[in-house]
């Protein structure tokens, strides 16, 4: 593991200005030797204002320095991540050549997130001018309560979304997903989606009957994480497999060209999501997909 | 209860979304509050509280202190106040000490408002404040020795005001302690303490306590604290939170603030145990509602409990649970929908949001319970719908939603023209079109005259639409036939115009004055057909310059308003990605035009037409076809290469990489 991408503060936007918001605060230092790719979260909307983006792009890397210094992180390069639309995309792509000039000043690179939806569709969705992209290969496939299928990392869906798109015009990163949520379902169908709870956590809840590998139902009504589990309800844990992480892994080399600087980034880094994806297995996927040797990248939650 | 709306209208939230919404400014409410209050007190009339507002708002200390000098009889008013006359209706032992609070209030005001200023775009010059402890010393020696209560209570709000902002750790103690003169006489100024009270409550259970006590005691107030109140991550400090509540009213509180944020039915149920005839019962069963058709789950629980409440008569509000239980009913066709609808309408007494609402659910009633049409049935549509639409009222709109769907399974499978009126859908193929538009125009029935008028169409949006979906499918004599009556509008670019490299918007900005419209497009698209039907040059220069015009209204074209505001564009038809037909026209020319710069032009544009079928298939990246290798072995020494290989930057990577 060479780096990590932490993400720094999220740009909030609403009608009383744009400002970071959930700025990180470094509790430890890092272990030593490890080097850190800040990544800015933004929404969508804070991009709307094209004539702005120059402003937003200065005031974003004003924001990673102060962060990194008051953190002593040990940061290099910056990645956005942000789901632009048609109607954000003339900003946040000049936000990101503003960025991108003064990082290459510096010797330092940008990087962006990109969706499925936008590798496939690059004419409609755009070309982020940056010089590396992290493709975001999970919530690739439909939220539903049926059995076995995983929207986390549904492989079929994934298959179709690479399937004849043509080599995209900037190396990729891949990022892949180690984290685990749960639908809530009422009558059969989703109703909400919680972050972070994988099977263990929900077999240990008293309200809850395990009812079948990764079903749960509910047997009176309670909270958890802000939702109100209703008597009846059904609580589908959905995790990512060792195995079908390979297995994603192995699609995506088929799909990609191969690159030697390529960094495989594993979201998110908890101690929870480790256990179930060893360091051995890690690697198998790191050396599926091209990457150079300890070129891991990974991110975590602030 | 004090403080409990009358009625759910007059929240400021809409009681009826699934989500927590607001629908007005509380901000502005609030304010309004405050002016209502000053009013009385200084006993103006609108005029003068209108002045009293521009005063008491006024950000500039400054011209505050100026005319407080002026109250005391110590210098002229402010020039931008010189007019108002309630400097000279109030008495001055009156004035003064208002004047006196409002220039505090003034500066203790920025420190609220210092989040704002933290935004990256704010381009505020940030105010030199005074230290908060002095102003906050300097506030409490005011407010001690006021001797009218109501700007006792002022001044004392305006210490907690700061405090909140500048000493969160102290300023607990503080409102704790200040409870008693924060009391009255101002109800707002009361629970907007609490609601500070609130927000320094760092245990989720006891912090979520007293954003319920705010919603549920005073509505004005409700909209920000239900939105602060917190839902709970862990259960336990839900259960903490109820275990904390002092009484029935705290417990009704808590289920009530729950239901508005999260799970309604759930909250209405506990609420309903603990009190059959709770206030704002409803707020939350109309919520619960929009929740289950929200998440398409099932009705039947609140039904049930509608009903318990119908028959045990232990209700309040006897005409909203008999409404609520009809409506439900008839959303299921159940035969006893309409009796429980008559009940809440003889319950009423007069109350026209329930009368008009047992209107519209009797209306979803009969056609949920009919599975075809009937002449009682398009009778009672016929003279009930008319009156319900004339009245429209609140969320008139999702009513008639509700009525076109089932309208639309109710006339299912029977005459799709006089279907597609109820449902307002107007289909976009061209021959479900020309049906449409041929019912339209011939006399109908009684009940099918009602249709056409109740669908918003017109003879004219019918013939634009059915033109440009002839249009797009090459259908050009029947589109020019179809268009040659009513009004076209202006195209607004000239569809005959392309360059190697499409702009849509430079091509509208180019040519937006061009005389073009769909009717005189359609008929220069028929002159140029018959033309290309020759073969040889003229029909090759004629194919041209058809298959720029019929490639330009498509989706990848620059003339996209031949179909833009018709069905095509609405339901995304498949004929507006159709290239085929320039395409067509393009091969034409590439063949049969004299010179080698033409095919060339052609060939081009041909290519174009590939890369084209396979964005519509989803492979969207600009993958040369077969016509770039084409383009380039023959025709690598014409200008146009040259030209084309300057400005397509996909060409000339593409062509650098072969």
């Amino acid at each position: 593991m060479r780096r990590l991408r932490v993400r720094l503060f999220d740009i909030g936007s609403d009608s009383s200005g744009t400002r970071p918001v959930a700025r990180l605060r470094a509790a430890a230092p890092l272990p030593p030797g490890l080097e850190v790719l800040p990544v800015v979260f933004a929404r969508e909307r804070a991009f709307r204002d094209a004539g702005a983006a120059e402003v937003l792009a200065r005031h974003i890397l004003s924001e990673r320095d102060a962060i990194c210094r008051e953190g002593n992180l040990p940061c290099r390069d910056l990645e956005m991540d942000c789901d632009w639309t048609a109607s954000s995309r003339d900003g946040y792509f000049r936000a990101l050549r503003t960025l991108s000039d003064s990082l290459h000043r510096r010797g330092e690179s940008l990087h962006a997130t990109l969706r499925l939806h936008q590798y496939r569709s690059p004419r409609t969705t755009g070309i982020p001018p940056t010089d590396r992209l992290t493709l975001m290969a999970y919530n690739m496939g439909p939220v539903t309560a049926a059995p076995g299928r995983l929207s986390v990392l549904d492989l079929p869906e994934l298959r179709r979304w690479l399937a004849g798109a043509a080599p995209y015009p900037i190396p990729l990163d891949v990022a892949l997903p180690l984290w685990s949520w749960c639908l809530q379902v009422r009558e059969g169908h989703p109703i909400d989606l919680l972050q972070a709870i994988p099977e263990e956590e929900l077999a240990g809840i008293p309200q809850l009957s395990a009812k079948g590998r990764g079903l749960f139902r509910s047997r009176e009504g309670f909270f958890l994480q802000g939702r109100w589990i209703r008597a009846g309800d059904t609580l589908k844990a959905e995790t990512v497999a060792p195995r079908d992480l390979e297995e994603a892994a192995e699609i995506l080399a088929r799909a990609l060209p191969p690159d030697g600087r390529r960094e495989v980034v594993y979201f998110d880094l908890s101690e929870r999501n480790l256990q179930r994806h060893d360091e051995t297995q890690l690697d198998r996927c790191l050396r599926r997909l091209g990457g150079a040797p300890h070129s891991r990248g990974n991110r975590l939650r602030p | 209860m004090a403080g409990v709306p009358a009625r759910a209208s007059d929240l400021l939230y809409d009681p009826t979304s699934q989500w927590f919404g607001h629908v007005g400014d509380w901000g502005d409410a609030f304010r309004g509050q405050n002016l209502s209050e000053w009013r009385d007190w200084l006993r103006v009339d609108s005029s003068g509280a209108a002045e009293w507002d521009s005063v008491l708002n006024s950000p500039s200390r400054a011209r505050l202190d100026s005319a407080l000098r002026h109250a005391l009889g110590k210098g002229p008013l402010p020039e931008a106040w010189s007019a108002f006359a309630l400097f000279k209706d109030i008495p001055a032992a009156k004035l003064a000490p208002a004047l006196r609070y409002a220039a505090f209030a003034a500066e203790v005001e920025p420190f609220s408002r210092r989040s704002e200023e933290d935004s990256w775009a704010s381009s505020r010059k940030l105010p030199k404040l005074r230290s908060p402890d002095t102003l906050r010393a300097e506030g409490l020696a005011a407010a001690r020795a006021a001797t009218e209560p109501f700007l006792r209570q002022r001044w004392f709000f305006q210490v907690a005001k700061l405090s909140f902002y500048t000493r969160p750790d102290t300023a607990l103690a503080l409102l704790d302690g200040l409870r008693e003169e924060l009391s009255g006489p101002s109800a707002s100024l009361f629970w907007r303490s609490r609601m500070y009270r609130a927000g320094l409550l760092a245990d989720p259970a006891a912090h979520n306590l007293e954003c319920a006590r705010v919603v549920w005691g005073y509505p004005l107030l409700a909209p920000m604290a239900a939105k602060d109140f917190v839902l709970p991550q862990k259960d336990g400090d839900w259960k903490r939170a109820l275990a904390l509540a002092q009484g029935r009213d705290d417990r009704l509180a808590l289920w009530f603030a729950m239901g508005l944020r999260s799970d309604a039915l759930e909250a209405l149920g506990h609420m309903l145990a603990e009190d059959s005839a709770a206030p704002m019962a409803e707020i939350l069963a109309a919520r619960a509602v929009a929740q289950a058709e929200w998440t398409h789950t099932s009705c039947r629980p609140l039904e049930e409990l509608a009903l318990g409440l119908c028959k045990s008569q232990r209700t309040a509000a006897p005409a909203f649970w008999n409404l609520l239980a009809g409506h439900l009913a008839g959303l299921s066709g159940k035969p006893g929908a309409e009796a429980l609808l008559e009940t809440a309408s003889q319950l009423a007494k007069g109350d026209t949001l329930i009368l008009w609402q047992v209107r519209r659910s009797r209306v979803l009633a009969r056609l949920c319970a009919s599975t075809s049409p009937s002449p009682a049935l398009e009778d009672f549509l016929r003279t009930e719908l008319p009156v319900i639409d004339s009245h429209a009222g609140t969320h008139w709109a999702a009513f008639d939603g509700a009525v076109r769907e089932r309208l639309g399974k109710v006339w299912s499978g029977k005459d799709p023209a006089l279907r597609a009126c109820l449902i307002g859908h107007i289909p976009s193929d061209p021959d479900s079109l020309t049906a449409l538009h041929a019912f339209w125009t011939r006399p109908g029935t009684s009940f099918e005259e009602f249709a056409k008028r109740r669908s918003g169409f017109s003879d004219s949006g019918l013939r634009q639409n059915l033109g440009a979906a002839l249009l797009l499918r090459d259908r050009i004599p029947e589109a020019v036939q179809t268009l040659s009556v009513g009004p076209s509008e202006l195209l607004g670019t000239d569809p005959f115009q392309a360059e190697i490299r499409d702009d849509h918007d430079r091509d509208h900005a180019r040519y937006a004055k061009a005389p073009w419209t769909r009717a005189t497009f359609a008929r220069e698209l028929l002159r140029l057909d018959a033309l290309a039907a020759q073969s040889g040059t003229e029909g090759a220069k004629a194919a041209l310059r058809e298959g720029i015009g019929l490639y330009n209204q498509t989706y990848f074209g620059n003339a996209r308003s031949v179909y833009l505001g018709t069905v095509l564009e609405m339901h995304d038809d498949p004929a507006r990605r159709n290239v085929a037909p320039a395409r067509k026209r393009f091969e034409q020319a590439a063949r049969d035009l004299p010179t080698a710069e033409g095919r060339a032009w052609a060939t081009w544009l041909v290519a174009k037409c590939e890369r084209d079928v396979r964005i519509a298939r989803g492979d969207s990246l600009n993958v040369p076809g077969q016509s770039y290798a084409r383009l380039r072995s023959r025709y690598a020494k014409t200008p146009f290469w040259k030209r084309a290989l300057k400005e397509c930057g996909w060409l000339a990577s593409w062509n650098a990489s072969r």
